[in-house]
């Protein structure tokens, strides 16, 4: 059951990130966007949130995995952060 | 050495944030949620390692009155990312939660909002599992007594604080959220804060402040009574006792055998903590989202 949910979060997450990635295909307009609007179109900006969660994972897995050698303690704290960014693509991509 | 690691990347995200306020949430909102927030969690910690000193900073090196500036900072960190992803699971807007009333009622606000904020919390939790493992182990701060290890209460500690941080960002920062009460509330809970920060705080706090004890409970009861809420009340206090008490067993067995509880591994119950949280997660998740999934027009 746990690795069914594994993957099914993986898939998830996968799925969505692909999915928030691509970018959209706005109509070309005469004026050109002013750099806030560039700023907001851009995905990593956009869903800035899960970017900063995603970077809080890189620096937990870097310190406690590989600095710290704690790869039980790096599984526990990483793993919940993982699911509840996987709900959120599920939910952004409407899948 | 490795702190660098750490700092310089969450900075960044931090940053990230900021703009990220900026851009969509506009430059009042942005100046409130991370002004006030910023004051409030300074005082919070201010209370901390002046007056009830449960835990130290040990590798914090601009402080002002023993608070690292980027302390109360970390605390928005988490508070405005578990805000937004807690809204965006639930698919949750500003105009389907006001339905276009001016004033916000205790009923809609318990029915609407308070979900949204619980949501969080189990956000918050999560978050704060990976900071604390990490931090302690980095020995950026060490609770009195901890070792190298963290212990369960710390989890909802977190989960309290943001609660009322948020409830009291998203009062000042909208509007149509305005519950009055909330205020007071906010006020009186985060004035006892310091007192309740759960296990490891709780024995030596209730000795020599024990009369606070009844208070802390009473408010927080009051508040969700206040909102016509006696299935969540009793369902918070569930899971919140078994959240909380996750810690005991192990702590009352060790003090019985005569030996010092074992901090410094990952505790059986550290797991059962979080699984409590999660649980409560995903009965939030179940009840609340939507059928078909929304995008937010407005954030919170």
């Amino acid at each position: 059951m746990v690795c069914c949910a594994l993957i099914d979060a993986m898939r998830w997450t996968i799925a969505g990130t692909v999915h928030v990635m691509t970018p959209t295909n706005s109509e070309p307009t005469a004026e050109t966007p002013t750099v806030e609007e560039r700023l907001r179109r851009n995905a990593l900006v956009r869903h800035a949130p899960v970017t900063a969660l995603f970077i809080m994972i890189a620096v937990c897995t870097t310190s406690l995995g590989f600095i710290l050698g704690q790869p039980l303690t790096l599984l526990v704290a990483v793993a919940p952060l993982s699911a509840i960014i996987a709900l959120f693509f599920k939910q952004v991509s409407g899948r | 050495m490795y702190r660098q690691i750490f700092t310089y990347p969450v900075f960044v995200a931090t940053a990230l944030l900021v703009l990220h306020s900026w851009l969509f949430r506009g430059r009042r909102n942005t100046l409130l949620f991370w002004g006030a927030g910023y004051v409030v969690a300074f005082c919070r910690e201010l209370a901390y390692q002046n007056i009830f000193p449960s835990y130290r900073f040990t590798g914090a090196q601009f402080k002002l009155f023993n608070v690292p500036l980027t302390i109360p900072a970390g605390w928005l960190f988490e508070a405005y990312i578990s805000l937004y992803l807690a809204q965006i699971i639930m698919g949750a807007d500003l105009a389907s939660i006001t339905e276009g009333e001016a004033r916000m009622t205790p009923k809609r606000y318990g029915a609407r909002v308070l979900p949204i904020i619980g949501l969080s919390c189990v956000v918050t939790g999560t978050i704060a599992f990976a900071i604390e493992n990490t931090a302690v182990r980095m020995h950026w701060w060490h609770g009195r007594g901890a070792g190298d290890g963290i212990s369960p209460g710390w989890i909802p500690g977190h989960m309290f604080t943001v609660f009322w941080l948020t409830t009291l960002l998203l009062y000042i920062t909208h509007e149509g959220l305005r519950l009055r009460r909330n205020l007071l509330y906010v006020g009186l809970a985060l004035a006892f804060t310091a007192v309740v920060e759960l296990v490891d705080v709780i024995g030596p706090a209730a000795k020599q402040h024990a009369w606070v004890m009844p208070l802390v409970i009473v408010i927080v009861a009051a508040y969700f009574a206040s909102l016509f809420m006696w299935r969540r009340l009793l369902l918070f206090f569930t899971v919140f006792a078994l959240a909380v008490m996750g810690d005991n067993p192990a702590a009352l067995a060790a003090r019985l055998l005569g030996k010092t509880e074992p901090r410094d591994t990952i505790s059986l119950w550290l797991l059962w903590n979080m699984s409590v949280v999660l649980i409560y997660g995903l009965y939030l998740f179940k009840k609340q989202r939507p059928e078909i999934p929304v995008t937010p027009r407005q954030l919170l």
